[in-house]
């Protein structure tokens, strides 16, 4: 049977293709220097805005321009962090083989191991009692306790911890704690002005500039609305799904109805506040 | 027989008449002679004997032969000797009532006969007779009753006549005094109202009369004033329709016929009939409808068209027909929609209308202001500033002073809603582009994008030193009136024109608005001169071109002011080239005289928009206005054009002082003379003298001004009171469930929020003390529902440890190949309690009622178990009993560790439903919620459904998963207007069961608790499936009411 599906181990994934990243301040200089100097990062912003590609960007980036020390690059290992992710799924676990057992390492292992970016996404999502783990490798020390099999992991070179979380919709019960977000750097993004947005959509969607365009004003307006009917403003990437839907074909009236209207809020008020602005940008 | 022959058989009864009166041996006298020639010797003796008889029964009252004899000639002559003989018989029977009245009776029946139609003389004599009770003021009013007869005769028919002594008679029953002064009134009555519309009146009278008698004198005084409201044709059917409403039970019928009244009074009276035969057709499912129906009528008129009101009462009729199914009552279901107190009642006046008004569309026109203009933007009806006194006069134009859009209070310019709600998008799109592109950033002296400044080469017309660049630029003009407009229509097209980049999806409206503008726009040839010429740029500023006129001979002046308006669409233009072009067109305005358009004798013709200048040229004017020959014209006043309703009104000089004052602490502060000396300039201000403005300054900011310099200004800011020291009170509204009508009356009550004040903290500790042991056992209780903080879940396929016995098993079982499932993984979860609780105390004035007075609560008595009432404190109330559960619920949610808040209710009426923060759910037990407690106190009425929907919205933004509401109260919901009087419980009872189900329909737990030991009648129509308690023994409240919590927590 014909295999139409690349499987790699996720400590070989790279970025070689250069994802679209327009950079909206120094971060890229910040996150260079942090690299270079073994500090973790953590990433800070709303959703949508701009995180994980940051992330990925920076991967292809040490991997291509800076990436000499290391001729191999920079793998990338993505972890989503959730509630029920457990220190065994970072670090490894003994599975069962025959008679035997064996021992896997988990993601964050392999990572340490190989000298990878290891993005852990959402950590406010992760128990805390999971978070203590990643203590060790952030801070001078760079080690991984391996708790099971009695050793102690020393991060290869190339290793980065980079977190990402986004303030704004956390509760205080999922907040980070001091222990934990006092071993990074911390770099903060908000949404690009109108301009670099309208860029970033037109880049990503392949849509006309005049939609392009007509999509940022939207998100800024929309954003205006934050706190005042919705939990958090529009992000870039439902406006890039906009802008691929017109790209498309879909007509951009529908298409802002199902990619910011319907999918930001269910309350049918803010609802139709929105769609008026839609409406107002756009026309019929 | 001969006359000597009647005068001697006479002459034997004249010394007995004699005897009894000598007058009545006179008059009998004279009256023989004068009767004689007209009856023959049977008809003299029967007339002398009936005369005789009434002489010898009423020997005491002359008066009444006397009236006999007297009036007996003008009777024969106008009737026969058998009348006057039924006379005397009358006479004497009614005498035996009353002497007075039989008098009467004979002095007005000659009147009578004059014009007695077809009445019998016995039937009116009856008719006055049944008026007549024993008391003397019964018999005036018989007496008055034959008096009047005769002119009410004159100016009424049979009928009538007939109906209204039935009337009066029927209300002289009742009142003596109303019947008199009602019959006075009928002739003048009579005499104003056309002999068509008498028996409709007095089909109301009756009506009245039957009803509600006391304000039938009302209606005798003020019906031919009220009835002149009706269109004359219409008046007696409205009576007979009024009559129909009354007599089917309308209450207050004279208030009723008032309203009406006065409602018809504002609808052409060529609408009356239709409006009437509506509400015919309501009579007979609800008469109150009907009345609701018409007195709402001039509301309902001012939204919709005539033609559409047969849709409004069809729609209300559909509604009704739609709820029959469902057992509401079609006339409840009527009277509320036709009084528009129904929900439904407004979509469909809203659907006819077309009208969008703030009111309703506020929440989507203020997010969606936010949106365009940033979210510290709020908007906000027009009234608000007006009323605030900042100089902004006009209730109907949108504006903004830089931080609020103010928007009029609706838009009813087309017939739909949604054309209607886009012209308001339309209004705040351009308010918005005034903050967003920079109305108000005025620099003096700074450049434009295309015009560079050209402040400097002009001099200040006034020596006073200038607040702010806008005062500084406008002080540059003499013509102070006329730079203002030039300002705003040069800045309102930039404005525009923004808008119109910005928002693509407007432009539809945009153009239709300017369409219909332009439509309203004065005659050019009716202005004078120069504000035609402004008018023109007016015109231009709304891409209508071809609207333009102007004559020939000036044709380049105006050419060059459009080509200089064009500027300012370009895409960078900015407000310092708006100043710029403004000061062009005040050069070139300036130049024209206002003599009247029309005394030009060009041709007027009109300008294309293309081939105009880019930039400024200044046409040599006066060689211009040489060549028209305007020698002897005098020039007329000029005033600006009025700005197109969805520009509004824009005032930069006000808004730049005002924004400058508040948001620029580093600004030098102006003196009070300067402000003073700045809004007496300036033109932008309407209607409010200066001194009130700075009054209002000072009041929005204290210490904004620099201490004034005068004593008299010191002496006034004394009086005005400093506002923190006032009550704050937070109001939300909340809807209402009519269950008559089915539906929720709209906005209905005002629920005021406020905080209690703090007690003594002695009451917390003391009470704690005084239970001590009852709050250790509660404090162990709910320890124990304290959760584990982690749970082991055993037997899964998938789990942080291995389970050895578990994995043991499982290799057993697969060697000997019996296939088990591998679950032998264990896993700890986290669990977390996320409880939310309100508790909801009635602060009601019944609460103030003494708890252990044996006269009035038997069932109080302490019992093994419960809470003794304190030996030294006789006199506690229940109020102290709730204030206690409460003492004792928070020390127990305070050893669980969920989300509670603590809330009173009380007030009286819709408008002030008070509602009492003890605790917030986000507030730490501190102090200041311990001292609070002992502040709660009775307070007034019950309105328990607005407290509970207003607890609801609380309960709501709590990110709990499990949310619960507690409602503890003595008796049954209760408010002033919470029902038609005090004692209708069904409104109140199933507006507080709609808010209960509301809550459970937001997905929280309510619960009532009650003391009231009668509380079961009706607790249990009010909760339906929902959980209470009546705590009969009312002590054990403390007792009881943590355990209850801790049911319905672990519940839920």
């Amino acid at each position: 049977m014909d295999q139409n599906f690349t499987l790699i181990q996720i400590e070989d994934f790279r970025i070689t293709e250069q994802p679209f990243y327009l950079p909206l301040a120094d971060e890229v200089a910040l996150f260079e220097s942090a690299y270079n100097q073994h500090l973790p990062v953590l990433l800070k912003g709303p959703t949508g805005c701009g995180k994980t590609r940051f992330v990925e960007y920076m991967s292809w980036r040490l991997h291509r321009h800076v990436g000499n020390r290391d001729e191999d690059g920079v793998p990338l290992v993505t972890i989503a962090c959730h509630e029920d992710l457990t220190a065994s799924d970072l670090v490894g676990r003994y599975l069962l083989e025959g008679a035997n057992t064996r021992w896997i390492d988990g993601p964050l292992t392999r990572a340490v191991k190989v000298g990878a970016i290891c993005y852990l996404d959402e950590i406010v999502e992760a128990r805390k009692d999971t978070t203590v783990l990643i203590h060790p490798l952030a801070d001078h020390r760079r080690i991984l306790p391996i708790e099971k099999r009695g050793e102690l992991l020393h991060a290869a070179d190339g290793f980065l911890l980079v977190m990402s979380f986004n303030p704004g919709y956390q509760s205080v019960l999922k907040d980070l704690k001091h222990s934990t977000r006092q071993r990074f750097i911390a770099i903060e993004f908000g949404y690009p002005n109108r301009e670099q947005e309208s860029e970033i959509i037109r880049k990503e969607s392949n849509c006309t500039e005049e939609i392009a365009k007509h999509l940022a004003k939207l998100g800024e307006k929309v954003r205006h609305l934050k706190s005042h009917g919705l939990a958090e403003g529009v992000s870039t990437r439902l406006l890039v799904y906009a802008g691929k839907l017109i790209a498309d074909g879909i007509h951009p009236l529908r298409a802002c109805l199902t990619a910011v209207v319907w999918a930001l809020t269910d309350d049918a008020e803010v609802q139709q506040a929105i769609h008026e602005v839609v409406l107002s940008i756009f026309e019929e | 027989m001969n006359t000597i022959a009647y005068q001697q058989l006479a002459a034997n009864y004249t010394a007995e008449l004699a005897t009894i009166d000598a007058e009545l041996a006179t008059i009998f006298n004279e009256s023989v002679q004068a009767i004689a020639v007209d009856l023959n010797e049977v008809e003299f003796t029967g007339w002398l004997k009936a005369g005789m008889q009434i002489a010898r029964n009423l020997p005491d009252t002359p008066q009444v032969s006397i009236n006999y004899f007297r009036n007996s000639k003008q009777i024969l002559h106008l009737s026969d000797q058998i009348t006057v003989i039924r006379c005397a018989d009358i006479a004497l029977e009614l005498a035996h009532r009353s002497p007075e009245l039989a008098t009467s009776f004979l002095q007005a029946t000659p009147f009578f006969l004059l014009d007695c139609k077809s009445i019998d003389l016995k039937t009116w004599s009856d008719m006055g007779s049944r008026m007549c009770s024993d008391s003397w003021k019964s018999v005036a009013l018989a007496k008055t009753f034959f008096t009047l007869s005769h002119h009410l005769l004159e100016r009424t028919s049979t009928a009538a006549f007939k109906n209204l002594a039935g009337v009066i008679t029927e209300l002289s029953r009742q009142s003596v005094e109303l019947a008199t002064i009602c019959l006075q009134q009928a002739a003048a009555i009579f005499h104003s109202l056309h002999e068509d519309n008498h028996l409709s009146f007095l089909d109301l009278a009756k009506a009245m009369v039957k009803n509600n008698w006391v304000n039938a004198w009302l209606y005798f005084e003020r019906a031919p004033e009220l009835l002149r409201r009706f269109q004359p044709s219409e008046s007696g059917a409205f009576l007979s329709l009024i009559a129909a409403m009354v007599n089917k039970g309308c209450p207050e019928p004279f208030t009723l016929f008032e309203e009406i009244s006065h409602a018809l009074s504002q609808i052409e009276g060529i609408e009356h009939g239709e409006l009437r035969h509506m509400a015919q057709r309501l009579v007979s499912i609800s008469p109150t409808a009907a009345a609701e129906f018409l007195k709402s009528a001039p509301f309902v008129r001012e939204r919709v068209p005539r033609k559409a009101m047969r849709q409004w009462l069809e729609l209300g009729l559909e509604k009704a027909d739609a709820d029959i199914g469902l057992k509401i009552e079609a006339g409840d279901k009527l009277e509320a929609f036709f009084r528009l107190q129904s929900v439904t009642a407004d979509r469909a006046l809203a659907l006819l209308s077309g009208r969008v008004e703030f009111e309703q569309a506020g929440n989507l026109l203020r997010l969606y202001g936010q949106a365009l203009a940033g979210e510290k933007v709020r908007v906000q009806p027009i009234s608000h500033l007006v009323n605030r006194g900042l100089g902004w006069s006009s209730e109907t134009r949108a504006t903004t002073e830089g931080t609020v859009i103010y928007v009029p209070p609706y838009i009813d310019l087309f017939g739909d809603l949604n054309s209607n709600l886009q012209i308001f998008k339309v209004c705040i799109a351009h308010q918005s582009g005034r903050i967003t592109f920079g109305s108000f950033d005025f620099q003096y002296g700074e450049d434009g994008t295309y015009i560079k400044s050209s402040v400097t080469q002009r001099r200040p017309v006034t020596a006073t030193k200038a607040i702010v660049p806008m005062q500084r630029f406008f002080d540059l003009f003499q013509g102070r009136h006329l730079i203002a407009g030039l300002f705003s229509l040069v800045e309102d097209h930039r404005i525009d024109c923004c808008v119109h980049s910005e928002y693509p999806g407007l432009r539809k409206w945009l153009s239709r608005v300017k369409t219909h503008e332009i439509s309203q726009r004065p005659r050019l040839l009716e202005l004078g001169l120069r504000q035609a010429f402004v008018e023109n740029l007016l015109r231009a500023s709304l891409h209508h071109f071809e609207s333009i006129r102007w004559p020939v001979s000036l044709k380049p002046m105006l050419v060059s002011a459009l080509g200089a308006l064009k500027i300012v669409t370009r895409p960078e233009a900015t407000i310092q080239d708006t100043a710029e072009i403004a000061t062009h067109l005040y050069d070139l305005a300036l130049d024209i005289p206002n003599i009247p358009a029309s005394s030009i004798g060009d041709e007027w013709i009109g300008i294309e928009a293309t081939n105009l200048p880019d930039e400024f040229t200044r046409p040599d004017v006066k060689t211009m206005l040489k060549a028209t020959d305007l020698t002897g014209i005098a020039e007329i006043d000029y005033e600006n054009p009025v700005p197109p309703d969805f520009y509004g009104d824009l005032k930069p000089e006000l808004v730049q002082t005002l924004n400058a004052l508040r948001d620029n602490p580093a600004l030098e502060k102006p003196t009070l003379e300067q402000i003073q000396a700045m809004l007496e300039n300036s033109v932008e201000v309407e209607n409010v003298d200066a001194d009130t403005i700075v009054e209002q300054i000072e009041m929005d900011t204290p210490g904004i001004i620099t201490d004034a310099t005068t004593d008299e200004f010191d002496a006034e800011a004394e009086v005005i009171p400093p506002t923190d020291a006032a009550e704050i009170i937070n109001w939300s509204t909340y809807d209402e469930w009519d269950f008559r009508a089915n539906d929720y009356l709209t906005a209905w009550c005002q629920v005021g929020e406020r905080v209690v004040v703090e007690g003594k903290l002695e009451y917390y500790e003391e009470t704690l003390k005084r239970h001590s042991g009852l709050v250790r056992d509660v404090r162990r209780q709910f320890e124990m529902m304290r959760p584990e903080s982690q749970r082991l879940l055993k037997n899964l396929e998938d789990g942080h440890e291995i389970d050895l016995d578990k994995a043991i098993q499982f290799f057993i079982d697969k060697k000997a190949g019996v296939g088990p499932q591998a679950r032998f993984y264990s896993r700890r979860d986290k669990i977390e309690r996320s409880v939310a609780v309100a508790f909801l105390l009635d602060m009601s004035g019944s609460t103030d009622e003494t708890i252990n007075d044996p006269g009035t609560s038997p069932q109080h008595v302490s019992q093994p178990g419960t809470v003794s009432v304190d030996a030294d404190n006789p006199g506690k109330k229940i109020i102290d009993l709730e204030k206690e559960s409460t003492v004792l619920i928070i020390e127990a949610l305070e050893a669980i560790g969920d989300t509670y808040g603590i809330y009173g209710f009380s007030g009286y009426g819709r408008q002030d439903v008070s509602f009492h923060v003890i605790k917030e759910f986000d507030q730490i037990l501190d102090d200041t919620v311990k001292k609070r407690i002992d502040s709660i106190k009775p307070l007034r009425s019950t309105r328990m459904g607005a407290a509970i929907r207003h607890t609801n919205s609380k309960l709501l933004d709590c990110p709990a998963k499990v949310k619960i509401l507690m409602l503890i109260s003595d008796g049954r919901p209760q408010d002033h207007g919470y029902g038609d009087n005090r004692g209708d419980h069904e409104y109140a009872i199933r507006d507080t069961k709609q808010a209960l189900i509301e809550s459970k329909q937001e997905g929280i737990v309510p619960f009532l608790i009650t003391v009231d030991k009668e509380g079961h009648d009706y607790l249990k129509e009010i909760c339906g499936d929902i959980g209470y308690e009546v705590v009969a023994d009312i002590e054990s409240l403390p007792h009881r009411l943590p355990t209850i919590y801790k049911y319905l927590a672990t519940k839920a």
